[in-house]
């Protein structure tokens, strides 16, 4: 489902006006739009026109990626024109470059083995900065299903001189639409007429970028559209209300694919044999299918947005999301466990809505949503590992469309509260007088944790050697004697337990032996100083650590005192340490660490990261013993 | 005994299941094999790869290539399964190309503990351009799960008789059984060489070869066209290489690049030699390659433009300028001049002259530019040929050994080499991408000589520090960093485009969050860059008990070592030999003394490779610090690891010992 996402990306963004404050503008830019104009000509539920001419000022190389000449293309999608021409600051033409000399690309890369799709893309080296970039173009659509947004702003390092949008629908299908963030940080223009919509911004300086910023579709301005009647590569659509859009989506894209041979039902019926419980038989299915499926990308057919058939997936044994899903669908009815195909947007970095208020083709990947006993299941059928209905935070937490015979549904994915998003450390420790260390340690993972540790289950020796020595930065020389990682399925959770050992951990002076008693887990993380934060923070997910360990006191050294326990409480998260002696060569450490998840306002920023400054002191405390007289 | 039955077994099961190397017989007990013998991690294992190429003559084309590949994958772990797709680039001119053809693609499952087989039909064969002379075909094999056996034969056939494919016998998994024959008429004569360590084993024969077909279109003189048939023979020499067991290859930290060390068997074209024709003659040795090289137009050729930049130049034509100013200067306003458009090649793409009037061009546009500049000013510059990191190390003389060229200049038995592509490079100072191998420099009179383009000179870094520490274990000092050669153009590469605020930040993020103030760099000279700054910070200094702890070094000691591997197959590059000096001046706070310190340590490598010495002196209430880093040369041998490895525990241990101050009583 790349492809969707790639085409809505290309379709990001247009005019030209000299008297401008370019100088107020320059300040931290990499590059300056002076313009940019974009007409989009709906004139028939087949045929959208856009045409668009932008002007750019490139200020250094980091600039280059807003002259964003490339054009995907393909049999709805035709290129009639597109043009560049660079031009000195001083106004004189250094280079034109026609479409003919444009690059000619095919759409495939690391994640797409496969495509119908083109790209034809400029190639040009500058030979200096700053230079002018005019790019000109006009694309013809077939297809009407994707209007594109306007997203004026496409990057934190960018000034915008002018930019201006505009839809003319003589199509007489109704045009809807949803504005975003208008008002936030941006002051945008608009003009909105029967059968015409324009947007603008004018003199927009360089926004800047900071750590733990919220998603830039929660803070910049955007707007949406949408057809109410559309076409995508001949199929004509409709986006009225979600009901009639997802019964289109069923009829025309899904059912012809749900087409299961009567020798894979009964195979999958036969191996449910015996199992009542509904969803230790879905268990089992998904076990089929992660077991003798394999996921790979292949974008053919309609767009992107017909699943390849059931029939296929099962005699070929591999298929793409949409595959996959449809053909889990089809096994799961074969069993007699209603299922449905449900369109996501698949991000780890940002959970990103299928927007529940506006009809029109939205996500960029599939899921299967399985009802039962009134609760969603949600099932990534892409996974060759991950349990059934887990949480996973590429799909968690977002509204997402349920496709079905009756119709689109919008429904919201679940989430692993705080508490359920555990880690559990427990080890003994042995110190010895040298400084040399031993541990035995348990390192257990659960909910929204487990994702994270997952992966260790099928690394080999010399893989988990790497991974710890990383995990244990802290601690060096530190030399693997054991290690096994068990993973539960249903109750989705991780345990490590490993043995290691270093022969330098505790540091050795005179009759002192220092220590930190935070052997198994230490915070690193710091946000940078930032006295004038502007935009609110975000902690997306919220997790829980605790860690239990005894330590053994090296022979022949006495205990000096135990710093003091420590509590924090904050807004961001919970912090507790504290030491205890159990007897005169043993300690007890504990420690547990919150981090609530939520976004914060921008004057919060120097008290969370004061919260943090004060975990990480907490983290990396010392103990001194002393040499026994 | 129950031992030793077990143990028959397993040897007996071992030898019977890998013998046959043909396509098409798949054993239930090789399907049900769960992991490598001889290697656990192994996700997939190239059961057995064989290949034939052959000769095959048609009277239109004449000569062409024909390899025959089989391939037998298992595949064992989830993470093996795109051992199931497989990618194939053929080579297109506009006028001929390659062509492939596949068969005995399938897939075999053990199902109900049975065999099964499933055919890859044409929907799984996808073809796509990639460029102009580029096409990919590729396979996506069905119902491919862990346990599969996939296999597939495919054909290639290439008019091109200059370009062979390499034979890779070793891959990214484990390949039991390897085995290529090449059988070359005797009207070809090819150089091979094989790469990496492994030594394949190999048989030689002569054989004879008769080809017949069907002559057409032939002209009995009178307008009448005719077909019949001919026939015709020769011998041919039939090579057959082999090798079993051979380990995936495994990517480690510090080296140049991988490939170089993956054992491949490859091929060049010498000779051609046809019946009653002349021997054409084709690469043979370096100086062959070279020549033929310099011949081309796009190399050459170029070299004796010079009527378009004269008048541009006027200044280092009539000036008084010393020969090493006049090379900086013209290296300099070429450098400046021109813009590199990321292309390699020793060919000029565009033709200087028009690289020259539009600023852009490849490697060799702006390359060969700056010795045609410095040629016609009198100066001795060559053209020096070059293979970057990326595209490895060829022992073997042919033109592919080369994609890149750079300039070289000769005087007093010396070499300056300049590559005016990269604009913090400086004379002497390539681009990291360079520094491979050796490079040949070819005059215009054919005559060549090979040039080390590993970096013998040590670039420094030299840092002074000078901090107090106040009573509640603040912080506070001034720095300056010095940044010779190749020190101060990795500066430039990474920090030169920055904007001070940028520059800054990085210094607190890699100073331990310090706060730094009155930042300055300066270029001192060409290949030196000084920074300059105070820094603060309340973090570094750990009060236990009343006494304070810290590692004098701050922020400057390696945490830990680079080297945590406990063996090492390949040599360890470290790109240039180097120092890093720092020189530290410590002042303690008043009413504490200094209980302990690290004691002074010299360490030092057998052959003078690596020295260590962190030398210590306190008086009074300072404390001075000398510790320095020497490694003498760029790349080090793998055999010197477990030594190299040891060098650096006890270097990163001495660096993390902490100096203990308490009260004076």
């Amino acid at each position: 489902m790349n492809k969707i996402f790639f085409l809505l990306l290309l379709v990001v963004t247009n005019s030209f006006s000299q008297d401008l404050k370019l100088d107020s503008l320059k300040i931290g830019a990499s590059a300056i739009i002076n313009s940019n104009h974009k007409s989009i000509q709906i004139t028939a539920i087949d045929k959208m026109i856009i045409k668009e001419k932008r002007i750019i000022t490139v200020y250094n190389s980091d600039g280059l990626s807003y002259i964003d000449a490339h054009q995907m293309y393909n049999k709805s999608i035709s290129i009639k024109d597109i043009s560049a021409t660079i031009i000195s600051p001083r106004g004189q033409e250094l280079k034109k470059i026609k479409k003919k000399d444009f690059k000619d690309y095919s759409a495939t890369n690391s994640s797409t083995f496969v495509s119908d799709d083109r790209v034809l893309a400029l190639s040009y080296t500058p030979t200096g900065y700053p230079f002018i970039a005019i790019i000109e173009s006009e694309i013809e659509y077939k297809t009407t299903a994707f209007v594109p947004k306007w997203f004026p702003v496409l990057g934190y390092d960018v000034a915008i001189a002018k930019d201006e949008f505009e839809i003319t629908n003589t199509s007489g299908i109704k045009l809807n639409f949803k504005e975003f963030n208008l008002d936030k940080y941006v002051k945008v223009n608009k003009q909105i007429e029967e059968n015409y919509l324009k947007y603008s911004i004018e003199n927009l300086a360089v926004l800047g970028v900071e750590d733990m910023m919220p998603s830039a579709l929660n803070i910049l301005p955007h707007v949406d559209f949408s057809l109410e009647t559309f076409e995508l590569e001949g199929v004509k659509g409709e986006a009225k209300e979600w009901t009639t859009f997802g019964k289109w989506m069923y009829q025309d894209l899904l059912v012809q694919s749900n087409d299961l041979p009567q020798e894979a039902k009964d195979k999958i019926k036969k191996l449910v044999e015996g199992i009542d419980n509904p969803i230790e038989k879905a268990k089992k299915v998904y076990e089929y299918v992660q077991n003798t499926k394999r996921y790979i990308s292949i974008q053919l057919g309609i767009g992107g947005w017909k699943p390849m058939k059931a029939s296929e997936v099962d005699k070929l044994g591999y298929g793409d999301c949409k595959a996959l899903t449809n053909y889990t669908k089809a096994l799961l009815e074969a069993v007699d466990i209603p299922s449905y195909y449900t369109v996501v947007y698949g991000s780890r970095g940002e959970k990103k809505d299928i927007q529940p208020d506006f009809v029109a083709m939205q996500g960029n990947h599939v899921i299967l949503t399985m009802p039962y006993n009134g609760e969603n299941y949600f099932i990534e059928c892409t996974s060759q590992t991950s349990p059934l209905n887990y949480k996973s935070n590429f799909t968690d937490d977002r509204f997402v469309l349920k496709v079905g015979e009756d119709g689109g549904e919008i429904l919201k994915t679940g989430s692993y509260a705080t508490n359920e998003s555990k880690q559990e450390s427990t080890g003994e420790v042995y110190l010895f007088a040298n400084g040399a260390l031993k541990v035995n340690a348990e390192i257990n993972s659960s909910g929204g944790q487990f994702e994270k540790t997952a992966m260790l289950k099928s690394f080999s020796k010399e893989e988990l050697d790497k991974y710890y020595k990383e995990y244990f930065d802290f601690i060096h020389n530190l030399k693997l004697s054991q290690t096994d990682v068990l993973e539960n399925k249903e109750l989705i959770n991780l345990t490590e337990k490993l043995s290691f050992e270093t022969n330098k951990y505790s540091e050795v002076y005179g009759s002192d032996l220092i220590f930190c008693p935070n052997v198994l887990n230490r915070q690193e993380f710091l946000p940078k100083r930032n006295k004038n934060r502007k935009y609110p923070f975000q902690v997306l997910r919220g997790y829980l650590d605790t860690d239990n360990v005894i330590i053994n006191l090296p022979e022949g050294y006495v205990l000096e005192g135990l710093p003091n326990s420590i509590v924090e409480k904050s807004k961001f998260g919970e912090y507790e340490v504290s030491f205890k002696a159990l007897n005169e060569s043993k300690i007890e450490y504990f420690r547990k660490f919150t981090v609530f998840p939520g976004t914060f306002e921008n004057s919060d920023f120097e008290e969370y990261r004061k919260f943090r400054e004060k975990v990480l002191k907490s983290d990396n405390i010392k103990i001194l013993l002393k040499k026994k007289p | 005994m129950r031992k030793l039955i077990c143990l028959t077994v397993f040897l007996i099961s071992l030898t019977t299941f890998s013998q046959k190397y043909e396509l098409g017989e798949v054993t239930k007990e090789e399907l049900m094999q769960k992991k490598h013998p001889l290697d656990s991690t192994a996700v997939a294992t190239i059961l057995f790869q064989t290949g034939e190429t052959i000769f095959d003559f048609n009277q239109t084309d004449g000569f062409k290539i024909v390899t025959v590949v089989e391939t037998k994958i298992k595949i064992y772990k989830k993470e093996g399964l795109d051992w199931a797709n497989f990618k194939i680039r053929l080579y297109d001119n506009g006028s001929s190309r390659e062509k492939v053809i596949f068969s005995k693609c399938n897939t075999y499952n053990l199902e109900n503990d049975k065999v099964t087989k499933t055919k890859l039909k044409n929907d799984g064969i996808f073809e796509e351009r990639l460029s102009k002379y580029y096409i990919e075909n590729k396979l996506v094999f069905p119902e491919v799960k862990v346990g599969s056996i996939i296999e597939f034969s495919y054909k290639v056939e290439s008019p091109f008789i200059s370009s062979f494919r390499d034979w890779e016998f070793q891959k990214e998994i484990p390949v039991d059984y390897s085995i290529y024959t090449v059988k070359t008429p005797e009207y070809f004569t090819y150089n091979t060489h094989i790469k990496g360590w492994l030594k394949p084993e190999l048989d030689k024969k002569w054989e004879t070869i008769t080809y017949s077909g069907k002559m057409s279109n032939v002209s009995d003189g009178r307008g009448n066209y005719t077909h019949h048939d001919y026939e015709f023979s020769c011998n041919q020499e039939v090579k057959k290489y082999f090798l079993k067991d051979i380990l995936a290859l495994k990517d480690e930290e510090f080296i140049d690049n991988i490939d170089n060390y993956k054992s491949t068997l490859s091929h060049e074209l010498i000779s051609t030699d046809y019946p009653n024709q002349a021997t054409k003659f084709y690469a043979m040795n370096w100086e062959d390659v070279v020549k033929n090289i310099y011949k081309n137009e796009d190399f050459g050729g170029q070299l004796d433009k010079n009527d378009f930049y004269k008048n541009d130049l006027i200044s280092f034509y009539s000036g008084s300028l010393s020969l090493e100013e006049k090379i900086f200067q013209v290296f300099d306003f070429v450098k400046k001049k021109m813009n590199w458009n990321e292309y390699y090649g020793y060919y000029s793409e565009y033709g200087i002259k028009k690289a020259y009037k539009e600023n852009v061009g490849n490697v060799a546009d702006i390359n060969l530019l700056l010795v045609s500049i410095l040629k016609n000013l009198g100066i001795d510059a060559n053209p020096v040929l070059v293979s970057t990191k990326k595209n490895g190390i060829s022992l073997f003389p042919s033109r592919e050994a080369f994609n890149y060229v750079i300039c070289g200049v000769e005087i007093d038995n010396k070499i300056i080499l300049l590559d005016a592509t990269d604009k913090n490079s400086e004379p002497n100072i390539l681009p990291v991408r360079c520094l491979n191998w050796f490079g040949r420099l070819v005059r215009s009179d054919g005559t060549s000589k090979v040039v080390d383009l590993i970096p013998q000179n040590k670039s420094v870094k030299n840092l002074t520090m000078m901090y107090e520490i106040n009573d509640d274990g603040e912080v506070k000092g001034k720095i300056r960093e010095q940044y010779y050669d190749y020190y101060s153009y990795l500066f430039n590469n990474q920090k030169g485009s920055l904007v001070k605020d940028k520059k800054i930040e990085l210094k607190e993020k890699n100073n331990n969050n310090s706060e730094i103030e009155n930042y300055e760099t300066k270029l001192s000279n060409r290949n030196l860059i000084i920074e300059t700054y105070e820094f603060s910070n309340s973090d570094l200094v750990e009060n236990i008990s009343g006494k304070l702890y810290l590692k004098p070094l701050l922020f400057f000691q390696i945490e830990s070592s680079p080297f945590k591997s406990e063996k090492r197959e390949y040599p360890i590059d470290f790109k240039f030999p180097y120092q890093n000096k720092y020189s530290i001046n410590v002042k303690i706070p008043e009413g504490y003394e200094v209980e302990s310190y690290p004691e002074s340590l010299n360490l030092a490598m057998e052959n003078n490779l690596g020295i260590y010495s962190f030398n210590i002196k306190v008086t009074g209430d300072a404390i001075q610090i000398i510790s320095t880093e020497d490694i003498n040369q760029a790349i080090l041998p793998s055999q010197h690891y477990k030594m190299l490895k040891s060098f650096y525990g006890s270097l990163v241990a001495k660096q993390n010992e902490k100096i203990v101050l308490k009260r004076k009583i």
